[in-house]
């Protein structure tokens, strides 16, 4: 901006005014005083606080050593330059009206007549009026003092916080303000500092808000003779029960699978070490290390035994294991895998981390992986949470306030705010089948379920979906075959965990040895975030039709 | 001179000339002799000026009687039934108000120290016929300089007697003192203040010329009502100060071929206005606006506005053109607007309506509309403009322009928003281009397209807004910006649109890109950077976003937006830390930048600054 003409210019105006308005929005005309009254002379200038113009030449100064500040670039205009020109012209101009002020006090006094005298008083505080507003352009309008308590009242409130945009400041105040707030912008958004601060803020780990616990022992239906249980063995790929003379066979069981729910269950690989760090009656917080899992929020009830007497800093093994979860990283949209057992790698280890990342999928219809969405039509069994809420009739005209639920109360620790959805096996249960002399599961079935730290903590709709999750499962094996693995995997864990809990004695020897075929397993994974238009009441919002052309 | 005050004179006129009992006890009751006032009758064709004493005297008759025939339009009923110029006229009832063809009536003309009634029929003068006017004719003599004094110590004591005897090239003086008359302006004078501040003029009618000719006011001060010209060739306002009350002009042009007011101050009150032009070539410079309600400056039907260097304060509005053309450098505008106040609606700094502008170097502040254009076929030039502390930026609706050099800063909406209108859009594409500017900190959009072809943003840079730039079911280029620090995103196009975007850094936004898929998109050598959707833990990854549809088993279409959206990033686009010389504050690139070197779409550099050789 050649903004040294535009000054030159404006310069000129300021030297040609003759009268200038009061720009602090006063009013033009002053009242004359009554007929027969003269006016001091010497009477001060309505709004004259300065009989120098030190200010003005403060300000002036000011203005100068700023734009030398300023730096020399080939670009868009700067701000600073802009306001700064613009301050210049208004700081001349005031010194100008000062200066007619002054005059026209002084013809007052060399006036011929009271008449004459009159004139040039009203001139005079015509021009204060003018310079006093031609400062307040400048500096801003000065903020009247706080008002004193009064005598069994509270003190003044504190003024509301002022908003990024000033609209009645001088332009002095705005360049600092500007100025002010971007540099505080820029550095409140430097991504070192980000990164930094998220660093510190993930802290010893957070675990991720979704996962599968294989906590579930199975029962068995047929009543045995627990004298007549001798141990338990792998032959020939199937898990067989010894019970008396007789070698009863598990359902036939995917031999990974039961490999790795071997090494869990009984190698204790699905241990987990860490330290108590919260603990209520139906959860716990186990910190593991922000290297291992972080810190594990866990649901009492996914887990296969737990001690009732765990209390903050104990240092404990649960078991976790085979089961996956997420951690959130300081990298922005990352989160870490945590397969807790030995589950890298291998066929169990992908059909845990894929059964997890359908909750994703479910919830916004977008692909774990590409983020694209998924389509429906393309993949039967698929039904998204869209889906599902577009089929919900409409809730109900808002409840009473009365019958709201309070705001939940700040949260001390993460955790506190967060929920999580968790695959896990419903009902396991073992028979014995009279036509074939083997065991099969009566029941094998899995859910997912949605819980929180606190309640409230979830939305309603969430244990809606979490329902229909559980109710679906068989249909979204179609869409997601990991699924129907994860049942799978639950089979043999349940089995395995039943002859654990009756203390079957197992060599650990097949388990250990057989050879795992190696898969891919994701360790790191984009954290997509995923907006979905909605209406007031929350429901997905339906894109108009575009009108057929 | 349009409708509405015609019709306001005619009534006042009745009331001027009322019967003389009824005018004796009106001046019982008021004390004061009414000054001097002109009015005109459509119906008649002429221009009237009451007398009191002092113009009775000035005039040399006997007594305050009537009214003086000022002009007569050639043609009218007044010229035809033989009423002259300079002849005393009464006897005028009220209900006798003759604005309608073919009214018959008759009216007092003093001849011969007596009263003569002439009866005479109304003929209502014709637009623009009421121009051609017979003043009254005066004696042949050389221009002089004629001095009045309402003390008496001069030639005259009312400017309306100098007037009547002035001829071309007078110089009419006015001395120190309070001037009630609302005078009747003759061509081919010039009036001056001895001393501004000492002479006032304080009328309760405008002071008016009529018709062809040259006029020249200079060194005074009206206070309660301002000038008006209609027809006249060229009017020179100069170190006057014009001050008008409610719902006022402060000077009025129309038909004016040239109308120049400099180094002067025109204050208003509610409603009022500065400067309103019709049909006239305005030129206004080193003068200051102030406080007028409705508007500073008007510019209507095929006005042709030069503004220089003017301040506009505490104005409703500043500039309004509608159907003509203006051409502003280095004003200052600043308005009154306050987002609290409910009052606040259509207050603009400069307001053009199919018009041709040239804009430059103005400063605009405090308007709820900083530029507001709308219906402009040709473009608009808007240079080094200032728009700051409004609602909205600069506003183009349906409009051609170039926009270049400019400062749009901290507006409550939209720093820079163009749009077509709802109804009635324009016939084929307009292109609006914004071009090395710098848009910051505007509350929603920075920069905000909607349902535009086609637009041009180059070189600008736009830091700080709640969204940066927003191209909605529009076509563009966004081409070498350096977009900042928005609240939320650098650049979203929606669907509907078809736009390039190269050559740009967008860095250090909640979201960079945010494209929709539908949209028609070509994109390459943009460096984006350090977005992110969330400034604490867990960190977000906002420079790519998808604006994408999840379709229902039904066929129905839901909007999701996921990020990161990796797919969006182009083969050429980078995402390394621009390396500005101080985020915040100047964004030009420091020599070490990656960027540096760094070679765009048809090798140019990236972002708005040029890097320094």
């Amino acid at each position: 901006m050649s903004s040294q003409s535009k000054l030159n210019r404006v310069a000129v105006v300021a030297l040609a005014l003759v009268l200038l308005l009061p720009l602090g929005g006063g009013t033009f005309a002053q009242p004359s005083p009554p007929p027969g009254q003269k006016a001091p002379a010497t009477a001060p200038a309505a709004g004259a606080a300065k009989s120098d113009d030190s200010d003005v030449i403060e300000i002036i100064e000011t203005i100068k050593q700023e734009q030398k500040k300023l730096p020399v670039t080939k670009g868009p205009p700067s701000k600073e330059k802009a306001l700064l020109d613009e301050t210049m012209w208004r700081a001349q101009l005031l010194e100008m009206t000062r200066k007619q002020q002054r005059d026209a006090e002084q013809q007052a006094k060399a006036a011929k007549n009271s008449a004459e005298a009159q004139m040039w008083q009203k001139e005079a505080r015509l021009k204060a009026d003018t310079a006093e507003g031609l400062k307040q352009s400048i500096v801003g309008t000065p903020q009247p003092p706080p008002r004193p308590a009064q005598t069994g009242q509270a003190a003044q409130a504190p003024p509301p916080a002022s908003r990024s945009i000033e609209f009645n400041s001088g332009t002095f105040q705005q360049l600092k303000e500007a100025n002010r707030q971007s540099t505080n912008d820029a550095n409140q958004r430097d991504p070192g500092q980000l990164k930094s601060r998220a660093t510190t803020e993930f802290g010893s780990g957070r675990a991720g808000a979704g996962g599968v616990a294989l906590h579930k022992t199975a029962t068995m239906q047929t009543p045995l003779d627990r004298a007549r249980i001798k141990g338990a063995a792998v032959e020939d790929g199937r898990l067989v029960l010894i019970y008396g003379d007789q070698k009863i066979k598990f359902p036939v069981l995917e031999p990974q699978f039961l490999a790795l729910a071997i090494r869990c269950v009984y190698g204790g690989e699905g241990m987990v070490a860490g330290t108590i760090v919260a603990v209520t009656p139906t959860a716990l917080v186990l910190s593991t290390g922000k290297d291992l899992y972080g810190e594990v929020v866990w649901k009492k009830e996914l887990l296969p035994s737990v001690s009732p007497t765990l209390k903050a800093g104990d240092k404990v093994e649960l078991e976790f294991g085979p089961g996956v979860g997420a951690l959130s990283m300081p990298e922005p949209s990352t989160n870490r895998i945590t397969y807790y057992g030995p589950l890298k790698g291998n066929l169990l280890g992908k059909a845990v981390f894929e059964s997890d990342m359908v909750f994703s999928m479910f919830w916004y219809g977008i692909h774990w992986k590409t983020g694209r969405p998924i389509d429906p039509a393309a993949t039967p069994g698929f039904v998204s949470a869209i889906d599902v809420e577009l089929k919900t009739p409409k809730p109900a005209a808002a409840k009473p306030a009365a019958a709201k639920k309070p705001p939940l109360a700040p949260a001390k620790n993460w955790w506190e705010d967060s929920g999580w959805f968790v695959w896990n096996p419903a009902e396991m249960v073992l028979q014995l089948s009279p036509k074939s002399g083997e065991f099969e599961f009566a029941k094998a079935t899995m859910r997912a379920t949605a819980w929180g730290w606190r309640d409230g903590v979830m939305r309603d709709n969430s244990v809606v979906e979490a329902k229909y999750l559980t109710d679906h499962y068989d249909e979204l094996t179609r869409a997601f075959p990991a699924l129907e693995q994860l049942r799978e995997a639950a089979k043999a864990v349940a089995a395995v965990r039943w002859l654990k809990q009756n203390k079957v004695p197992l060599d650990l020897e097949w388990a250990k040895t057989y050879k795992l075929a190696a898969v891919e397993t994701p360790e790191l994974v984009p954290r997509f975030s995923v907006y979905v238009n909605r209406d007031d009441d929350g429901r997905p919002i339906v894109e108009k039709k575009e009108a057929s052309r | 001179m349009s409708n509405l005050p015609r019709r306001l004179l005619v009534a006042l006129l009745a009331l001027v000339l009322l019967p003389a009992a009824a005018a004796a006890q009106q001046q019982q009751q008021q004390q004061q002799p009414e000054p001097p006032r002109w009015f005109w009758s459509s119906g008649l064709g002429l221009y009237v000026m009451s007398i009191n004493d002092v113009l009775a005297k000035d005039l040399g008759l006997e007594r305050a009687h009537g009214g003086l025939v000022l002009a007569v339009v050639r043609g009218g009923a007044a010229d035809l039934a033989g009423i002259k110029p300079g002849e005393i006229v009464s006897g005028w009832a009220p209900d006798q108000i003759w604005t309608e063809d073919g009214k018959a009536g008759t009216i007092k003309v003093l001849r011969d120290k007596r009263d003569q009634t002439i009866a005479l029929t109304s003929r209502k003068v014709a637009e623009g016929a009421d121009r051609n006017l017979i003043r009254a004719a005066v004696p042949a003599r050389a221009p002089r300089k004629v001095a009045v004094d309402p003390s008496g110590k001069g030639d005259y004591r009312t400017v309306t007697a100098a007037m009547l005897r002035a001829v071309p090239g007078d110089e009419i003086v006015l001395g120190p003192g309070r001037y009630t008359e609302a005078a009747f302006l003759s061509p081919g004078v010039a009036l001056r203040g001895t001393e501004r501040a000492l002479v006032r003029i304080e009328p309760k009618a405008i002071w008016l010329m009529v018709g062809p000719g040259e006029i020249s006011l200079s060194r005074l001060t009206f206070n309660g009502r301002g000038v008006g010209f209609e027809g006249v060739d060229k009017v020179t306002v100069t170190d006057c100060t014009i001050a008008v009350p409610d719902k006022q002009t402060a000077i009025f042009a129309s038909g004016v071929k040239s109308l120049a007011v400099s180094k002067s101050t025109v204050s208003g009150a509610a409603d009022s206005i500065g400067l309103s032009a019709f049909g006239s070539g305005v030129a206004a410079s080193d003068s200051v606006f102030g406080n007028h309600g409705t508007a500073a400056i008007r510019l209507f039907n095929g006005s042709r506005g030069t503004l220089r260097s003017n301040l506009l304060n505490g104005n409703w509005s500043g500039v309004l053109v509608s159907d003509s053309t203006v051409d502003a450098a280095d004003n200052i505008l600043t308005g009154k607007f306050n987002p609290d106040a409910k009052t606040d609606h259509n207050a603009y700094g400069f307001w053009l309506s199919k018009s041709g502008a040239t804009l430059t170097r103005n400063v605009v502040r405090r308007h709820e509309y900083g530029y507001y254009v709308t219906a402009a076929a040709r473009p608009v030039k808007i240079v080094e403009a200032t728009a700051t502390q409004g609602r909205w930026g600069i506003v183009l609706i349906g409009s051609a322009a170039e926009v270049s050099d400019s400062l749009l800063m901290q507006n409550l909406r939209d720093g820079f928003y163009v749009a077509n209108p709802d109804k009635d859009p324009p016939a084929g594409p307009l292109t609006v281009s914004l071009t090395r500017s710098t848009v910051s900190g505007n509350g929603t959009r920075g920069i905000n397209v909607q349902k535009f072809r086609s637009v041009i943003l180059r070189e600008n840079l736009v830091e700080a807004n709640g969204t940066g730039v927003l191209i909605a079911d529009s076509t563009g280029i966004v081409e070498n910006n350096t977009i900042v620090l928005q609240r939320t995103t650098g650049i979203y196009v929606t669907g509907a649109s078809d736009v390039e975007l190269f050559n740009n850094i967008v860095a250090f936004n909640s979201y960079g890109l945010l494209l929709d898929v539908a949209a028609k998109r070509s994109t390459g050598f943009n460096d984006v950077y350090g977005n992110f959707a969330s400034k604490s833990f867990p960190l977000r990854d906002g420079n790519y976003t998808r604006v994408d549809r999840y379709t229902t088993r039904d066929g129905e279409k839901v909007r999701v937006d996921v990020y990161p959206a990796y797919d969006l990033k182009a083969d050429t686009d980078l995402s390394v830390d621009p390396g500005f010389v101080k985020s915040g504050t100047d964004y030009s690139l420091k020599p070490d930048s990656p960027l540096v070197r760094a070679a765009g779409r048809n090798r140019k550099y990236l972002g708005a600054y040029e890097p320094a050789p």
